[in-house]
């Protein structure tokens, strides 16, 4: 069974000024969201995550690591991320929409993956996590972006 | 609720003609059974190829877009989505092709969403893109299994009887 994960939080904040924000990686490590190697690639940018395998956080749960390529359509206000070259997932698809609201803006995350057989967790074990670090993450950009 | 259709399929052939084929885009419009006209390579890199879609008519329409697909040949998977999403918020693709005894595994998973204010619902475009996979999946395999078999008859014209048989599964 594969692990779907489906976030929505709104930003008191108007979309431009939410869409870049969540566009300027220079503004992710206080999000809560650090990357390393980040480099440019054609229609997008491409870096390393690495991040804590279990809710806790805890030093003795491990971590994943993987790359990620993530294309931001400007136009459209979405963008897609895929995890690439992880020994844990064998597809993940991550996509971000922003959209205009009467409070603010809307940002919505919705990931769509499968674990490795060799991976130490269950879809639905890494999807229970996955929630609760995005939670964590877009409350921290909402915060960071509403000042 | 999000659409998610799963399938997969065997193919006896070794993975190598299998990866080849289904990474041949220009080739599509015979690979799949008359569901796109035309398909177009706009570029493409050892791992990236970005392409143009034209369905062929349907009801007098047809319809077309931008796609891409990222190859990871090592592990032998694809990760795919429309560029141009048209009628969905997303169209997200995944697929596989792991040796397995015999041949290997040909497995496509999609996930998607359609707009509200679509012609048709998550669930009956669920319905239809898992039917239609069905069906192309068997068309990919019959056409592979075909050349496969015209592979095997090719060089088996130079080899003695007994490894003859081996390879023709008797």
């Amino acid at each position: 069974m594969a692990g779907h994960v489906d976030i929505r939080m709104t930003v008191k904040a108007p979309l431009q000024a939410v869409w870049n924000a969540a566009n300027d990686p220079s503004g992710w490590a206080a999000a809560g969201h650090p990357v390393q190697d980040l480099e440019e690639i054609t229609d997008g940018i491409r870096f390393r995550v690495i991040a804590p395998a279990k809710p806790d956080g805890g030093a003795d749960g491990g971590v994943l690591s993987f790359v990620v390529e993530r294309y931001p359509d400007e136009e459209r206000k979405t963008v897609y991320s895929r995890r690439l070259g992880s020994a844990d997932f064998r597809y993940s698809h991550v996509w971000f929409a922003y959209a205009p609201t009467a409070e603010g803006t809307e940002m919505r995350c919705v990931v769509d993956f499968e674990m490795t057989a060799e991976a130490g967790q269950t879809d639905q074990c890494l999807a229970a996590i996955m929630e609760s670090q995005m939670r964590r993450n877009m409350a921290a950009t909402a915060r960071l972006i509403e000042g | 609720m999000a659409g998610h259709t799963d399938d997969d399929l065997f193919i006896a052939a070794p993975f190598g003609l299998v990866w080849e084929t289904v990474n041949d885009v220009a080739s599509w419009p015979e690979l799949f059974a008359g569901e796109y006209a035309e398909a177009e390579v706009l570029e493409r890199t050892a791992d990236r190829i970005k392409f143009r879609l034209t369905t062929a008519p349907r009801d007098g329409a047809t319809y077309t877009w931008v796609s891409e697909r990222y190859l990871d040949h090592e592990r032998g998977t694809v990760s795919a989505r429309r560029l141009d999403p048209g009628p969905f918020y997303y169209m997200h693709i995944f697929q596989s092709v792991t040796p397995a005894p015999g041949g290997v595994r040909l497995r496509w998973v999609h996930d998607f969403e359609v707009r509200p204010g679509a012609p048709v619902t998550d669930a009956q475009m669920q319905e239809r893109i898992g039917a239609s996979a069905k069906v192309n999946m068997r068309r990919h395999r019959d056409i592979i299994e075909a050349r496969e078999a015209g592979a095997a008859a090719v060089s088996g014209a130079a080899r003695p009887p007994a490894a003859q048989g081996a390879h023709g599964g008797e």
